[in-house]
């Protein structure tokens, strides 16, 4: 068994979500959403209003939603309180404690999950010293920067050493090494450290760079739920072929054949959507007949940017894909 | 965590690794927030002065329990009364502990979103709310019940003709009277500053609500007669509590009403702050 197989296999359900409704007065944040999140780091995505953040409220126990949720094993609308204490937050708001130092902030946090004064603050400069606080931990967080508080902000999630770390937008209001430098502390606890992430945020590149799986909400709809693999996947029957020496002679045939080639310009590939009913088989034998030889054939992917950009028109146009 | 490859380079991780001490239970939460307030009050020097200054009246009365007792024969037909200035002047720094303790409590929360800070965590909205009065209620008991408790210790030990009965009846008495106080001014105030997002605000507000609800019951009790009309101001009612208690004027029913006019004062400031926070109390 793979790698990759063997993480599958091995990976649990932290959360999940059934028929997950929610409203705002007569705005409906939230659409009978049902998914299962596994363990691991996964992608929260979705345009501004998609009912990302409402999701997060829901799983913390802020808000009561219609429908059923459970957040390892508790119901966080029944235990609030147990969800928390092994959920770490990080808030999309500017959010602060007035007139505390970061280091005091941070410990505040761990002593609101239960740590006692001394291993709070002894905690609090670990995790401080990991997001790459400096001396600015002894200054008050009400003067200090946006990429400073997203730091705090982080650190004070992590302190009291969650299980899982929802994080709400982390890289808004950063610059770009501020984003790249938050990216790679994402990377590390959810790939390194071993804690379940749940990355919700509309930049594509950062769900990208590091998230194996997605979730994919639209105007409080499930539009998507699994692997990011499989969700930039094209259909089935789009490839790319890639041949030594013959590349337009291989076009030509196919063509002949009934497939619909599209030789990319500038690619070395061409993109081929077999008619209905062939296999790959087709294009196998077809190169054997001309004497060419097949170096790839893989199934077509997208961007996620495409692939966000298809899944968003099929639902406006056909309700939830998948 | 130390890594060791070699005795003389250790590398020190500063990575992200797990916590793995013991976590304290859920229902003390609210102690974390009350510590926190109490911290932050501290940090100011002016409240710090205020409770040093504080505990001068009660060094003051304590000089003059003792000069009457050694010099009684000067006092025989004065009416020796001590404890009504005493409590005015408590009152007073409750007014002014209060003001620095609760002007930013909820209203700073607010304005810096914090209490997303607080929600996330195991943290209940009745024990935030909790912590938060347990905070301008200890500052309250600090300037008012603890100097009122040590002088009426001072007097049974240092005065002849006063007996353990009258020490454990002042005590009740500021006891009670501390208790009114904390509830009414505590949760007037946490009212106030969560109406008000700044806390400069909240405690101009705080202290105009302090003068001018005992200016009107005042008022009203000169205009009508009335006593009953003290129960509209929680200091004046309060007051007026103590003068029932130390001195013995009025009656058990207007005793109950001025207790009544704290408990209201008290009910209408925790339902403000209820609908204020409306959106979180389900939390």
């Amino acid at each position: 068994m793979c790698s990759g197989a063997l993480a599958a296999t091995l990976r649990r359900v932290i959360i999940i979500c059934e028929s997950l409704g929610h409203s705002f007065g007569r705005l409906r944040a939230l659409k009978g959403v049902s998914c299962e999140i596994a363990s691991g780091c996964t992608g929260l995505l979705g345009p501004n209003g998609a009912g990302k953040s409402t999701l997060i409220k829901c799983l913390l126990g802020q808000l009561r939603p219609r429908g059923r949720i459970s957040v390892l094993d508790a119901d966080p609308a029944v235990e609030p309180l147990r969800v928390r204490q092994r959920v770490g937050y990080m808030p999309e708001a500017d959010v602060y404690l007035h007139g505390s130092s970061g280091l005091d902030m941070c410990a505040m946090c761990g002593q609101l999950s239960g740590m006692r004064r001394a291993d709070a603050v002894s905690r609090a400069h670990e995790v401080l010293n990991y997001v790459g606080m400096g001396e600015a931990r002894y200054r008050e967080v009400d003067g200090y920067s946006t990429g400073m508080r997203q730091r705090i902000k982080l650190a004070c999630a992590l302190v009291h050493g969650p299980r899982i770390l929802l994080l709400d937008e982390p890289t808004t209001g950063l610059d770009p090494s501020g984003r790249e430098e938050m990216l790679q502390i994402v990377d590390d606890v959810a790939h390194r450290r071993g804690m379940d992430v749940l990355f919700s945020s509309h930049i594509l590149r950062d769900i990208e760079q590091t998230c194996d799986r997605v979730v994919v909400l639209n105007e409080g709809q499930l539009i998507f739920s699994g692997s990011l693999a499989d969700f930039q996947q094209e259909e089935s029957s789009l490839l790319h072929v890639r041949v030594k020496d013959g590349r337009e002679r291989m076009a030509r045939v196919l063509i002949d054949k009934g497939c619909q080639v599209d030789s990319l310009e500038g690619a070395e590939h061409l993109a081929v959507k077999l008619p209905e009913g062939a296999t790959p088989e087709l294009i196998f034998r077809s190169a054997i007949d001309q004497g060419l030889q097949v170096r790839q054939l893989v199934p077509a992917t997208l961007s996620l940017e495409q692939a966000f950009e298809k899944a968003i028109i099929g639902a406006v146009e056909g309700g939830p894909a998948k | 965590m130390i890594q060791q490859g070699h005795d003389d380079a250790r590398i020190f991780d500063q990575g992200y690794r797990p916590f793995e001490g013991q976590l304290a239970s859920v229902s003390t939460r609210f102690w974390v927030i009350t510590a926190n307030e109490l911290r932050h009050a501290l940090r100011e020097k002016w409240f710090r002065r205020l409770l040093w200054a504080s505990f001068m009246p009660l060094i003051v009365f304590a000089v003059l329990v003792v000069v009457r007792s050694r010099f009684a024969q000067l006092f025989d037909n004065a009416d020796f009364e001590i404890w009504m200035p005493f409590w005015g002047m408590q009152l007073f720094f409750a007014m002014i502990a209060v003001f620095f303790i609760g002007r930013r409590a909820i209203g700073e929360d607010l304005r810096s979103r914090a209490l997303d800070v607080y929600f996330s965590r195991p943290v209940s909205f009745f024990q935030y709310l909790f912590g938060k009065w347990l905070a301008v209620a200890l500052g309250v008991v600090g300037v008012t019940l603890l100097p009122g408790l040590v002088l009426a210790l001072f007097r049974w030990l240092a005065e002849p003709d006063t007996h353990i009965a009258d020490f454990a009846a002042w005590s009740a008495s500021f006891l009670v009277l501390a208790a009114l106080l904390a509830l009414s001014m505590g949760w007037i105030m946490l009212a106030v500053s969560s109406l008000a997002t700044r806390g400069r605000a909240a405690g101009i507000v705080w202290v105009a609500l302090f003068f001018l609800s005992a200016g009107l019951a005042e008022a009203l009790v000169h205009a009508t007669g009335f006593s009953q009309f003290d129960a509209l101001g929680f200091s004046k009612s309060n007051t007026a509590l103590a003068e029932f208690l130390f001195k013995g004027t009025g009656s058990i029913d207007l005793a109950a009403v001025w207790i009544g006019g704290q408990l209201v004062w008290a009910a209408a400031a925790f339902g403000l702050v209820l609908l204020r926070l409306r959106r979180w109390a389900r939390v």
